[in-house]
């Protein structure tokens, strides 16, 4: 176990492309945090950066208090589950996961272990730690009869497991995992996530995890790492991100569907206050609104997510059913609302497309962000 | 009964094979043809050869009755060197020493040296590869008077350091090879390896040489064939008897016999020297044919 501390860290490729700019954040004993972003926001460039496999350009990384700025993977006690795996196609199972700890051995160099006079008791008590560790690890993971076999005689599931595996018989300070599952299919990524959960819980390590997947994110992490364009957007528990987006690219970012976005004018009414835009009237009172209420009318997003737009049978906001998607346990509806579309989320229920419904949205559920390019949230 | 209707298609590739089989065919008797041509006169009485041979008679070599004169090969062995047996046992295991050390040593500079070029980041590597690439430009012979006075101010004439030593710096077709392969090998399997502790000489070692495997394979047998047959670099560097390799031994022994006098002999003598490169290449035929493929493919 180790902290890991992230001090402005910045990456700059040949060329003066940005891949991360001051990535602060500090990674507590046996934390399982997740960097989650779309493709190109530096999410595996970050991560790679504590592997030591690219070059730090800006910042501190420092692991257990010492800076490992300079320090190349090998000597940072790190372990890392590549995308793909990277199981080497020529070596069995056993030795793929016994591969680092051979290179640790007590005597790496073949000379100094001749010349030393209990080379042969040495070696063998060595080679039996090795494979007490292998076959620990492999009976964690449930691979045990696996061990004899290639690479390429393996399901994406049991590779994925080895790859793990390589990286648990190391008991490394920190696990690295660059979308380690995005390769699998959605049932055994739901099922490698739940393994993942539970190896972490065992094994009480500090794990750093890069995903595309803002499900898998919030359902791994003990804090979420968002980021976009090499820049960290929020760093929170997987609950917060989703309930208190710091901004609209996180907000949008997070979630299933994504939220809505209602571009309008907040104002001040004498029964309380009026949000107005795309065709879209809200009215009511809420305190958490006050601090931003203005007697002129003030341009701001509105936010709302699918699951706190209501269809109402009675009275509410005029709309028209575009499209439905049922889930089974659930359905989401594509509503066309004022000028602009909603999508909302519910419960099952006969609804046919074209027709007409009354929606309401939830006042207290609601979040405000700034209508400029950096859509700040406005509400605590 | 129904009859299918002959598809035009169908005949026009059946056509193809024929045609194909038959070039095919014919190229297997063009190149096979000398080796047979070889092994029967390598049977052959003296008289006989003389007239397959010299008096251009090649009805000789399907005249029956056949006379196997299996004493060819020993007379022609013992006849190797100057005395019987030990001169061609010399020229053996010279040509086998040689011939290991450099397959061996051009095997493990290229590899290395691929792998640099194809993994490491460093200043100058674009340029070192297309200078590296620009040498096979440069035909042998332009070298030959300069690594002349190089080895004989080192003093290594008449050894066998001047044929071994060069390859120990690698083969700049091999390092191509070992390049392209190398370059489409993942990289995440080195940055495995480096994250699992080993340096670049062991993920070398330990990862990307049995990775290169066809690449290995066809770097070995041919540098094997190559140095087995060399001619020139043993005679320029290898003067006395008891260092020469099989080629200068079977040049010594066609100077001796006048060249046409014994020429069953002499095709017997050089059947034996050909026979490690045919089986070498009977045994590595599968690995080879597939190494070159791959090298077409991924290069």
């Amino acid at each position: 176990m180790a902290t890991i501390e992230l001090e402005a860290l910045g990456k700059i490729y040949p060329g003066g492309v940005r891949a991360v700019q001051g990535a602060s954040l500090r990674i507590e004993h046996g934390e399982f945090v997740v960097l989650v972003g779309p493709s190109g926001c530096g999410k595996s460039t970050l991560l790679r950066m504590i592997a030591g496999l690219e070059t730090i350009s800006e910042g501190t990384l420092t692991i257990d208090g010492a800076c490992v700025n300079d320090l190349p993977p090998q000597d940072r006690d790190i372990a890392m589950v590549f995308q793909n795996y990277a199981l080497y196609p020529h070596m069995d199972v056993r030795t793929n996961m016994a591969f680092g700890l051979l290179r640790r051995r007590r005597f790496p160099s073949a000379v100094r272990a001749l010349l030393s006079p209990d080379y042969a008791a040495n070696r063998i008590k060595e080679r039996q730690e090795i494979d007490t560790r292998v076959l620990s690890a492999a009976r964690t993971l449930g691979i045990e009869h696996l061990l004899a076999r290639k690479p390429a005689a393996l399901s994406g599931g049991q590779r994925q497991r080895v790859a793990v595996g390589r990286a648990m018989v190391r008991e490394p300070k920190v696990f690295l995992f660059d979308e380690p599952l995005s390769n699998l299919d959605a049932k055994l990524r739901v099922e490698m996530r739940a393994e993942l959960r539970m190896l972490h819980r065992r094994l009480g390590a500090t794990m750093v995890y890069v995903t595309h997947d803002q499900e898998e994110a919030m359902s791994l992490g003990d804090r979420v790492v968002v980021l976009k364009d090499g820049l960290v957007q929020q760093v929170a528990a997987p609950r917060q991100v989703y309930e208190q987006p710091s901004n609209r690219f996180v907000a949008e970012f997070v979630g299933t569907p994504t939220m809505n976005m209602i571009l309008g004018d907040m104002e001040a009414r004498a029964t309380g206050m009026r949000f107005r835009g795309q065709g879209i009237m809200i009215e009511g009172v809420l305190d958490a609104w006050k601090p931003f209420i203005r007697p002129q009318p003030r341009p701001v997003v509105l936010g709302v997510r699918p699951e706190h737009v209501r269809i109402a049978g009675g009275t509410g906001l005029p709309a028209t059913v575009e499209a439905v998607e049922h889930y089974g346990d659930r359905m989401d509806v594509v509503l066309h609302c004022g000028d602009r579309t909603l999508t909302a989320r519910c419960a099952p229920q006969p609804l046919q497309e074209g027709a007409q419904v009354a929606v309401t949205i939830d006042l207290a559920q609601t979040h405000l962000f700034d209508p400029d390019a950096a859509g700040a949230r406005l509400r605590a | 009964m129904t009859q299918a209707p002959m598809r035009s298609g169908a005949v026009g590739g059946g056509v193809a094979r024929a045609v194909a089989f038959a070039t095919l065919a014919l190229g297997t008797v063009v190149m096979v043809f000398p080796l047979l041509w070889m092994l029967g006169v390598s049977m052959m009485t003296a008289d006989r050869a003389q007239a397959a041979t010299v008096g251009g008679n090649l009805g000789e070599l399907v005249r029956w009755p056949w006379e196997w004169e299996w004493s060819n090969y020993p007379a022609a062995l013992t006849q190797i060197g100057s005395v019987p047996w030990w001169g061609f046992a010399d020229a053996l295991a010279n040509s086998i020493v040689v011939t290991t050390l450099v397959v061996i040593a051009t095997v493990l500079s290229s590899s290395l040296v691929g792998f640099a070029i194809a993994r490491m980041r460093f200043p100058g590597r674009g340029g070192l590869f297309v200078l590296m690439l620009a040498t096979m430009m440069l035909p042998g012979q332009v070298t030959m008077i300069p690594l002349f006075l190089l080895f004989r101010n080192l003093g290594w004439v008449d050894t066998i350091l001047p044929l071994v030593v060069p390859a120990f710096f690698g083969n700049a077709f091999f390092i191509f090879m070992y390049r392209q392969f190398i370059a489409q090998v993942p990289e995440a399997l080195v940055e495995a390896a480096k994250v699992d502790g080993w340096s670049w000489l062991g993920i070398w070692w330990h990862v990307m040489l049995p990775l290169c495997r066809p690449v290995t394979a066809i770097c070995a047998v041919f540098t094997f064939i190559y140095v087995w047959n060399d001619f020139m670099g043993p005679l320029i560097y290898l003067h006395s008897d008891e260092q020469a390799t099989l080629a200068v031994a079977l040049n010594s022994f066609r100077n001796q016999y006048g060249g046409v006098n014994k020429v069953n002999l002499l095709m017997a003598a050089s059947l034996v020297t050909m026979l490690p490169c045919i089986l070498l290449f009977l045994a590595a035929q599968k690995q080879f044919i597939e190494g070159l493929g791959k090298g077409a493919v991924k290069g």
